[in-house]
């Protein structure tokens, strides 16, 4: 029931034949669409909790604040960088818009954790 | 209650005015197209009245639940609007005449009360 | 995203992206939406489903109200460690008392013994065990038999996608300003997108405002580092600074979780004064004479006279009839949304009968000035009834934005579907999911109204029960939608549903519950807008119905007549 229903009742009586054009979907495609959820979902949100701890510690001299603000502002930054890969035409820029600024935060994150 | 519907007619009147600044929709209320110098008058009066109507809420209500009040106001102002001119556009002058009067009406009580 | 791979405009990716990351889960983001509409008002919810409280009335002025509680707790409870009473009012006509036993924590957030009295008469009444409104309340956020922690993540990623889908939204949306008045009805697609386009825009502030907010809600779940980072003793202590800020202390620095004097151990068990509590606790039982309350009436009269239309709210009596009994009185509405859930309270001395404090200004700083404003609307915390009519009905104007968006997705592939001659798996699967949430979460809704009243009050695990009702109807309205042709599916769930909303009020009548003209010849609006409503939402869906039953799509209805005719005609021509 759930596979296949005839919406046109009279398909077989109809002597004239109908051009069905199936589109072919490349596997690379779908392949591509999957890679940029992932890329957004998971890597937008390690990109944006890694900045909700760089903001935090960047002000802890008003720490309630920081936090709240960080954590705020890591969600804008989340959906954000969702927008953004799927804005962009090149798959290949979306990963590096993600994974370059990723890597920049984590170093600033050790660094941080370091000196406090 | 009062209150709220001095706000409700006030977003009313100012969406009405901001409606009748374009002339899509000038056609259906009207059935013509004004001339240009409506189209900035009715723009400018309706935000100003929108303007009114956010002042009096916060006058009343305070900062924080004023603004709030005025902003789901407007979505219910605007979707009346919406509907009228989808089905009745005509009546639309009507409503801009009778908004008048009940906002009038409202202002007048409010002062006695 | 083309398939061809050529380059688009930002409005076309945009265009793409919202629409995938609407569907992938927007049947949970209805469920969302209506659990969350409905929320808004969980406790006249649950006050209809318990019949046993209608019979109570706000009739009496509060002071009656006031000392027949009093009276109650003086006979019953002499000796618990506090006493809360909550007055009736607008969304509640019972008088609502929470007893603390001796041994407890007078200032504890919950537990404690729930009694409900009947506003007029004083007696105790005894509702049924149901979970009323707040198992909507908590399906809304917590969905229902998950982990707590999955649940939340769910429907945190479902938050997520709404607020990607907002967005990408409005970047699509060309002709925002131009087209904000636009609706054109009866042209099918168009319509369809004209309404899913008015109201998404309409209530836009409201919708990033409860999907911002919802984020923000969840966020020791979903964005826990900052808080970690910065308080790696936890959650609680977080807040505990927080409140300390909000005082006007100052913090002076983030390594005072260790070290620092202000938050020291007794403040660890999160009630605001556990040590001076405890102390109290012993010199009150060591001091077993009783001494009496002081006159509560003069006290409720203070308040009323300050607070004006702000009623008071309840009473809090810590320590009765004791010599350190203290009487905090709190008013019904917030006077402002940047101070969580900060009602005008007044605290007075419970044997001397004076004033001895009113709360001072809290010193709100920006970040957490734009967090309680948004939480608070979300959560329509201490908001006046005005106020919660806007955000529920502006609620409805998303849930309908969800609904026809996911319509409008099918409708927009119909003809490519019937120019096929069958339909795919994956339009197939959104059809039916469609109905199933749109109608089908509606029915079971109703159904769990309906399992309220007709299972009996003396049934054991009752409430359960009600839920595995509501979930059970739900289930029968996805098979029905599977195993249905699309539109007759449609049409029969949209009338089952419609007749199941009308018969409300006749079910509230029959069941126990006080008839629809009785309670709103008494004003007991809580009752009487639960049935008009239910009404309301019948007309609607019956409405619904018959412009489905009349709408008239092209090549799909061929009468069995028709058919044969047609047939005939080729096999004769044909040749």
């Amino acid at each position: 029931m759930l596979t296949t229903e005839p919406c046109n009742l009279i398909a077989e009586e109809s002597s004239i034949k109908r051009k069905v054009k199936h589109k072919v979907v490349p596997a690379k495609y779908r392949w591509m669409i999957f890679y940029r959820f992932i890329l957004a979902g998971i890597g937008g949100y390690i990109l944006s909790a890694l900045a909700c701890v760089v903001l935090s510690y960047l002000f802890k001299a008003h720490p309630v604040d920081a936090v709240l603000s960080a954590t705020m502002l890591a969600f804008i930054i989340y959906v954000s960088v969702f927008i953004w890969v799927f804005i962009n035409h090149s798959t290949q820029r979306a990963t590096w818009g993600v994974v370059i600024p990723s890597v920049l935060l984590f170093i600033f994150y050790w660094g941080l954790k370091g000196i406090i | 209650m009062i209150d709220f519907f001095l706000i409700y007619f006030l977003c009313l009147l100012g969406f009405l005015h901001i409606c009748f600044s374009m002339s899509r929709h000038q056609q259906q209320v009207f059935q013509k197209v004004l001339q240009e110098k409506y189209n900035i008058w009715y723009l400018i009066t309706g935000y100003s009245i929108l303007v009114i109507a956010l002042a009096l809420s916060i006058y009343q209500w305070g900062k924080s639940i004023g603004i709030c009040y005025w902003i789901g106001t407007l979505s219910f102002a605007a979707l009346l609007i919406l509907w009228l001119l989808s089905y009745y556009p005509i009546h639309l002058k009507l409503v801009n005449q009778f908004s008048r009067v009940i906002i009038l009406a409202l202002l007048v009580f409010n002062l006695l009360a | 995203m083309r398939i061809d791979g050529n380059t688009e405009s930002p409005r076309q990716s945009m265009s793409w992206l919202h629409t995938w990351a609407s569907l992938i889960l927007g049947w949970l983001l209805y469920a969302i939406f209506v659990t969350g509409t409905l929320s808004f008002f969980q406790n006249e919810i649950s006050i209809w489903m318990k019949p046993e409280l209608h019979q109570s009335i706000n009739r009496k002025d509060q002071s009656q109200q006031l000392q027949s509680a009093i009276v109650y707790l003086q006979q019953n409870a002499p000796n618990a460690s506090a006493w809360n009473i909550n007055l009736p009012n607008a969304r509640s006509t019972t008088t609502d008392i929470t007893i603390r036993g001796e041994n407890e924590d007078p200032r504890a957030r919950r537990g404690g013994d729930r009694v409900i009295l009947d506003s007029v008469t004083g007696e105790k009444l005894q509702p049924r065990e149901t979970r009323g409104g707040s198992f909507l309340y908590r399906f809304h956020f917590e969905l229902y038999g998950l982990p707590r922690s999955w649940a939340r993540w769910i429907v945190g990623i479902a938050t997520v996608l709404m607020f990607v889908a907002i967005i990408s939204g409005v970047i699509t949306h060309k002709k925002i300003f131009k087209d904000f008045f636009t609706f054109r009805s009866g042209k099918g697609q168009r319509s369809w997108l004209d309404g899913h386009n008015a109201t998404a825009v309409l209530a836009l502030p409201f919708h990033i405002m409860i999907t911002f907010s919802g984020l923000l809600l969840l966020m020791y779940s979903l964005m826990p580092y900052g808080v970690s980072a910065l308080f790696p003793e936890g959650r609680l202590h977080f807040l505990q600074a927080q409140r300390a800020q909000l005082n006007g202390e100052t913090i002076r620095s983030v390594e005072f979780a260790s070290s620092s004097q202000k938050l020291d151990s007794s403040k660890r068990n999160g009630h605001g004064e556990g040590e001076k509590g405890r102390l109290n606790k012993e010199r009150s039982r060591l001091e077993v004479k009783n001494v009496p309350l002081a006159d509560l009436t003069a006290m409720l009269a203070q308040a009323q006279k300050l607070w004006g239309d702000n009623t008071v709210a309840s009473f809090n009596i810590i320590s009765p009839n004791r010599q350190n009994s203290e009487v905090e009185i709190r008013a019904t509405y917030s006077e402002s949304i940047l101070n969580r859930a900060i009602v005008p309270t007044l605290i007075f001395n419970g044997v001397t009968g004076e004033l001895i404090s009113q709360p001072q200004q809290l010193k709100i700083s920006f970040p957490i000035g734009i967090y309680n404003t948004v939480t608070v609307l979300h959560e329509a915390r201490g908001v006046d009834l005005v106020l919660r009519w806007l955000l529920f009905f502006s609620g409805i104007l998303g849930t309908i934005m969800v609904a026809s968006g996911l319509i409008l997705w099918c409708v927009k592939r119909a003809p490519q579907q019937q120019k096929q001659g069958y339909k795919n798996f994956g339009y197939r699967l959104v059809e039916v999911l469609n109905i199933a949430s749109i109608s089908g979460l509606l029915i079971a809704t109703a159904g769990y109204f309906y399992a309220n009243r007709l299972i009996p009050v003396t049934t054991e695990n009752r409430s359960f029960l009600e839920i595995k009702i509501f979930f059970i109807v739900w289930l029968l309205t996805l098979l029905h939608a599977a195993l249905r042709p699309h539109r007759n599916a449609w049409l029969e769930q949209l009338l089952f549903g419609a007749i199941l909303f009308c018969v409300i009020p006749l079910l509230n009548a029959l069941t126990g519950g006080r008839v629809i003209w009785s309670s709103i010849a008494e004003a007991q609006w809580v009752v009487a807008t639960f049935d008009l409503m239910s009404l309301a939402l019948g007309m609607i869906l019956l409405f619904i119905f018959y412009k489905v039953k009349n709408h008239k799509v092209a090549g799909i209805h061929k009468t069995k007549k028709n058919i044969n005719l047609e047939s005939a005609a080729m096999r004769g021509e044909g040749q």
